[in-house]
């Protein structure tokens, strides 16, 4: 049974769990475009806004499912 | 009166403190007057807190007269359209397209900016009356009105900085600079070295130029003196920029006369050197308050005609292009000491000066202008259609915050949105811990006032250089505007996080709108504004018209050499925002060099420009080669403007070029030689200013074509983050 996302609770202020999964996601998907340009894997994208927003949304759903739990 | 005890502190000490204590006083103000939404005469004094009185006032008003026309504006769309949502955004969106539009080409950016930002944050503050609207709006005014009127009041009552004062300073610097420059070209051409030795000095006689008109625009508000006078101040910012472009265009065509004796060819250039130098002096001493000394004369710059008839025709045009010159610097400086006269003199200041005869082009609209348009619409309907169907953390306030970002990126293209984000999220941090363990224990304005005045007077001091206003913003907007502070203060955490999030959502929106309809990235844009820059050249050279009846100027060519130049202005700061850490192979050096190429093709389109606005009674012997040439000119201008990164693979037609300009020359010197017309005949001097801006056009480009060779395009070209 799939568990539902609820409120995270931080210090006694309640998260809702997309927030600190787009959150992190953004972080996330900023180190991993830090990295593409450092090693110039980013030529090979046709459009690097697209994949970074690609990037961001993919990354914010793994970490929902698998890091906040609900 | 004197103080027993004079306490010095640093400028940047006493700008913070003016700073603080005005954003603590008019929130106080509005407070004891019982208003609503106090923060927002504390946002007027965070925005129109500049270093001189002259500069605040100046921002000042076009703060209020943009709130006065966005409010007007929000409630009239509020009203008419009040249930039909879609045509409520589509207005909207246009009104903000506009304003968009007209903040890349009216001088009142900060005007279009405010209109903008008040126009959608009324109409999007939806209450249950219309009442309810207007009395945001009037409240809006009133209180942006209470915070510049405040922060007017402490800047001229405590440490009072006018710009008035630095003028007489600056423009003895910006004087004592071209005098330098001038000197020095001089000595280039009275003696024979040929080294680029003034070009810092050019760089910072641009700045000054700047600067001053800046200062001006600003001491107009401040002195009745100076506002009786600005048609002569305004003037006299024109001759100085004219004066430094002559001296430039001069300086262009010293290549041309390497092997040249100019002493023998201008056997008065000595004296006229002496004159020039003297009537330097007599302007510093007008700015002195001195102007009783003799006045410097003029000294005609005559040519030695027989020794001229010795050197080939170029060679003649580039010593008669020295000549015209160097006539229009003598003339320049001349009309400077009138307009220094007028200013100073308080029994001339009473006349206008001359009229221009030549039309002024004010900032062009281009590509640019246009990607801000679709920004802007792009942003109010994206974010509208967000609130409608998402509505997002911060509800009507995403649509505010989005599209007050993406003004703010059109007001500063080169603005560094990770940087932004970044400051803001610490400015958000920063008034999360202030609003949840520090303000619920305030419980009177004088604690109030101490937050206020520590916080913004400690953010100012900390971000006082004006490279870091982002920075500053970002940690003081945040404070202000999401700790809602009002009289009956209450607190919710909910509703400072749902705010928070809306506004970086916002700034990331506004990051992702200008991704569209192409990459702001500096390197990207330094790509597509050359491209454009060169596309332009050949529009101008399609204009060129060099029919020798037509002696009118053609307001066409000026259009086209103004979009020249702004292009070239975009190319520099371009420029300085690449991360150039990123491209080893690209210095900053190498493109600093390919900007100043850029920059005297611009100053030899100027001299062409010249050269083909004069009577070309000869025309008609070399035409047809002169057409020839031109159109191969385009043609090389079109292939750079398709593709600069083959700028260098253009060197091979290069010599193509070069062999029809050699073979134009000769024809050239056949005709003159079966003519029989003396030289001082002005359809030869006209011919020779022609063929020499030719030249030189060829010269530039082919130099320009080098420097793209030693360039990494390729890297400057590849897809990245």
């Amino acid at each position: 049974m799939l568990s539902a996302p609820s409120e995270v609770n931080i210090g006694g202020v309640y998260f809702p769990p997309l927030f600190l999964a787009g959150g992190l996601g953004l972080l996330t998907t900023y180190l991993v475009v830090k990295l593409l340009t450092r090693f110039r894997l980013s030529r090979y994208f046709a459009s690097p806004p697209l994949v970074f927003l690609a990037l961001m949304v993919i990354f914010s759903g793994l970490i929902e499912t698998f890091f906040i739990v609900g | 009166m004197e103080h027993g005890l004079t306490l010095q502190f640093p400028l940047r000490v006493k700008e913070s403190i003016k700073t603080g204590l005005a954003m603590a006083l008019a929130c106080g103000i509005a407070m004891g007057l019982g208003w609503t939404n106090p923060y927002w005469a504390c946002i007027a004094v965070a925005m129109v807190s500049l270093p001189t009185v002259g500069e605040s006032l100046n921002k000042s008003v076009q703060r209020l007269g943009g709130t006065l026309v966005g409010g007007m504006f929000g409630l009239l769309i509020l009203g008419l359209f009040p249930q039909d949502r879609w045509i409520f955004i589509a207005c909207l969106s246009l009104y903000i397209g506009l304003c968009a539009y007209r903040m890349t080409v009216s001088r009142f950016t900060y005007f279009w900016f405010i209109s903008g930002y008040i126009a959608v944050l009324l109409a999007t503050t939806v209450g249950t009356s219309p009442q309810h609207e207007f009395n945001t709006a009037v409240l809006r005014i009133l209180e942006t009105g209470l915070g510049i009127i405040v922060y007017a009041l402490v800047s001229v009552f405590l440490w009072p900085q006018h710009s008035a004062h630095d003028l007489k300073l600056l423009l003895k610097t910006l004087l004592g600079v071209q005098t330098k420059i001038l000197k020095h070209y001089f000595s280039l051409k009275l003696r024979s070295d040929a080294a680029n030795y003034a070009e810092p000095g050019y760089s910072l006689e641009a700045l000054l130029v700047a600067q001053l008109k800046r200062r001006v625009d600003a001491a107009e508000l401040e002195q009745l003196e100076i506002y009786e006078t600005r048609d002569w101040w305004r003037r006299l910012v024109t001759q100085f920029q004219a004066l430094m472009e002559a001296m430039e265009v001069w300086h262009e065509s010293f290549p041309a006369l390497h092997q040249i004796n100019l002493e023998e060819m201008l056997p008065t250039l000595p004296a006229v050197n002496e004159a020039l130098g003297l009537r330097f002096e007599h302007l510093s001493d007008i700015v002195d308050g001195t102007p009783s000394k003799q006045e410097s004369t003029s000294v005609k710059l005559a040519v030695d005609n027989e020794r001229l008839r010795t050197l080939s025709h170029f060679q003649r045009a580039a010593v008669l292009n020295t000549h015209a010159a160097l006539e229009q610097i003598e003339a320049i400086s001349r009309s400077m000491v009138e307009s220094l006269l007028a200013i100073m003199d308080h029994r001339r200041k009473m006349f206008l000066p001359p009229r221009n005869p030549a039309p002024i082009i004010a900032r062009q609209s281009d590509p640019d202008s246009f990607a801000a348009v679709v920004r802007a619409m792009t942003a109010v309907v994206l974010a509208a259609l967000t609130w409608i169907y998402v509505d997002p953390p911060g509800h009507s306030m995403f649509l505010v915050f989005v599209v007050v970002h993406v003004l703010l990126g059109i007001m500063t293209p080169q603005i560094k949105w990770g940087i932004f984000l970044f400051a803001n999220i610490t400015g958000i941090i920063l008034a999360g811990i202030l609003y949840v363990f520090v303000m619920p224990s305030i419980s009177g304005y004088i604690e109030l006032f101490l937050l206020l005045f520590v916080l913004t007077s400690t953010i100012c001091y900390a971000f006082y250089d004006p490279r870091l206003t982002m920075l500053k913003l970002g940690g003081l907007v945040p404070f202000v505007l999401l700790t809602n502070m009002q009289n009956n203060q209450t607190y919710d955490f909910c509703t400072f996080s749902n705010n928070a999030v809306s506004m970086l959502m916002g700034i990331l929106c506004a990051t992702a709108i200008f991704h569209i309809p192409f990459s702001p990235r500096p390197e990207k844009m330094f790509l597509r504004v050359t491209a454009r820059y060169f596309r332009q050249a050949c529009q101008f050279m399609s204009l060129l018209d060099t029919n020798p009846e037509r002696s009118k100027r053609d307001v066409r060519m000026l259009s086209a050499l103004s979009a020249m130049q702004s292009s070239a202005g975009k190319i520099g700061g371009w420029a300085n925002s690449v991360n150039y850490q990123a491209f080893p192979a690209n210095p900053p050096e190498k493109s600093a060099a390919l900007v100043k190429s850029l920059n005297t093709i611009t100053y030899r389109f100027m001299m062409l420009a010249d050269a083909g606005n004069r009577s070309q009674p000869l025309w008609k012997y070399f035409s047809e080669d002169i057409r020839a040439w031109r159109r191969a000119i385009e043609e090389l201008l079109q292939s750079l403007a398709r593709d600069p990164l083959h700028a260098g693979a253009e060197s091979g037609r290069q010599s193509g070029l070069g062999t029809k300009l050699v073979h134009l020359e000769n024809r050239i010197e056949e005709t003159f030689q079966t003519l029989s017309g003396a030289l001082e005949d002005e359809g030869y001097v006209n011919a020779y200013h022609l063929l020499g801006g030719l030249r030189g056009i060829y010269e530039a480009l082919a130099e320009h074509a080098a420097l793209s060779t030693d360039f990494k395009w390729e890297r400057w070209r590849e897809s990245s983050f």
